[in-house]
């Protein structure tokens, strides 16, 4: 046996996370179909996404996002909690008050592919960083607006937001 | 720009993570449960515990190659890993061999126990235990039989379970 390093016990723990995530989407599909399942994975997401960002925010000190270098600050923390290598997504500030978001390939994306019912899913992944956002308490807006599954339609996924930061 | 950098030790990390999986878990659990009442929720999370736990097993036993589990030497320390990575810090517990069958994980502290008193639902919770144990088991290629006697409603966040192994 051999053990394991710090890196690879966070990919673990988030691997298994998303399979567990993966795991509730798929029951409840079974039961209940796309339609209802879209909104109880985006429901929950969202809601998760709110504390998450606030117990990220107590962990590193950072009490109310006011400037753009507090946000800045926290989404760099954030991004260094919550990704692993598997999700091929990265970030990046391309002006004040800008973030983008792109997804390389998108493991929601392959999941629902997987069991048939990308058609008609609607992107979860992001209401997870729009609960960050709502956790902020900070506006913005988001563009393009997306209803389905971009990685689908578009073969590429990405967001750019944008706030108003005063500083 | 200069944003704070912000790093955070990997053992902060990596209870952040436990917890937000949990909470994240939590939020499926809690929306299902507003829309379809609270047996379907009950009904879809043990489907999902039983999903989840031996995906997280396998992935265990693959990511530390920790091998054939031969006996109940062997069956302990896997144990002490699992619980090591899988269960989050406030869960309280002592493991016991006590012959060369039987291996029991006493819990002082549940973590679930405490989660579902604070929603004030344990007189309806159904303990997902021994349905996550014997889905570990099963990953492990072992052939045995888990028991828990108590439940949700009488546990009062403690419990013995009890795995009887045939070798």
């Amino acid at each position: 046996m051999r053990t394991l390093k710090k890196n690879e016990l966070k990919e673990i723990l988030i691997k298994n996370w998303m399979t567990h995530e993966a795991m509730w989407f798929y029951h409840c599909l079974q039961e209940f179909g796309i339609e209802k399942t879209n909104r109880i994975n985006k429901a929950a997401a969202r809601a998760m996404g709110t504390i998450e960002i606030r117990r990220i925010q107590k962990a590193v000190d950072i009490e109310k996002v006011e400037t753009f270098e507090d946000f800045k600050s926290l989404i760099e923390a954030a991004w260094d909690i919550a990704k692993a290598d598997f999700m091929k997504a990265s970030f990046s500030l391309p002006a004040k008050n800008v973030l983008r978001g792109d997804f390389e390939r998108c493991f929601g994306y392959e999941g629902v592919k997987r069991i048939g019912a990308i058609e008609e899913y609607q992107c979860g992944i992001f209401e997870r960083i729009y609960g960050w956002f709502d956790g902020m308490g900070i506006k913005y807006s988001v563009s393009p607006q997306v209803e389905g599954c971009m990685m689908h339609t578009d073969g590429k996924c990405f967001r750019e937001f944008t706030f108003n930061f005063d500083k | 720009m200069s944003s704070k950098q912000i790093k955070l030790a990997p053992k902060q990390k990596e209870k952040l993570l436990r917890n937000i999986w949990l909470l994240h878990d939590g939020r499926w659990f809690l929306k299902l449960a507003e829309q379809f009442g609270f047996d379907t929720a009950t009904k879809l999370n043990l489907a999902v515990v039983k999903s989840i736990a031996r995906t997280e097993m396998k992935q265990l036993l693959a990511e530390t190659d920790f091998g054939d589990i031969r006996n109940i030497k062997d069956l302990q320390e896997l144990m002490e890993i699992a619980a090591l990575i899988y269960f989050p810090e406030e869960h309280k517990y002592e493991f016991k061999v006590v012959d060369n069958n039987t291996f029991i994980g006493h819990v002082l502290e549940c973590y679930v126990h405490k989660m579902v008193s604070k929603a004030g639902t344990t007189a309806i919770h159904q303990c997902a235990a021994k349905l996550r144990f014997d889905a570990w088991c099963r990953a492990m290629g072992l052939d045995g039989e888990i028991t828990n006697e108590r439940e949700t409603s009488n546990c009062n966040g403690t419990c013995e379970i009890i795995f009887k192994i045939k070798w």
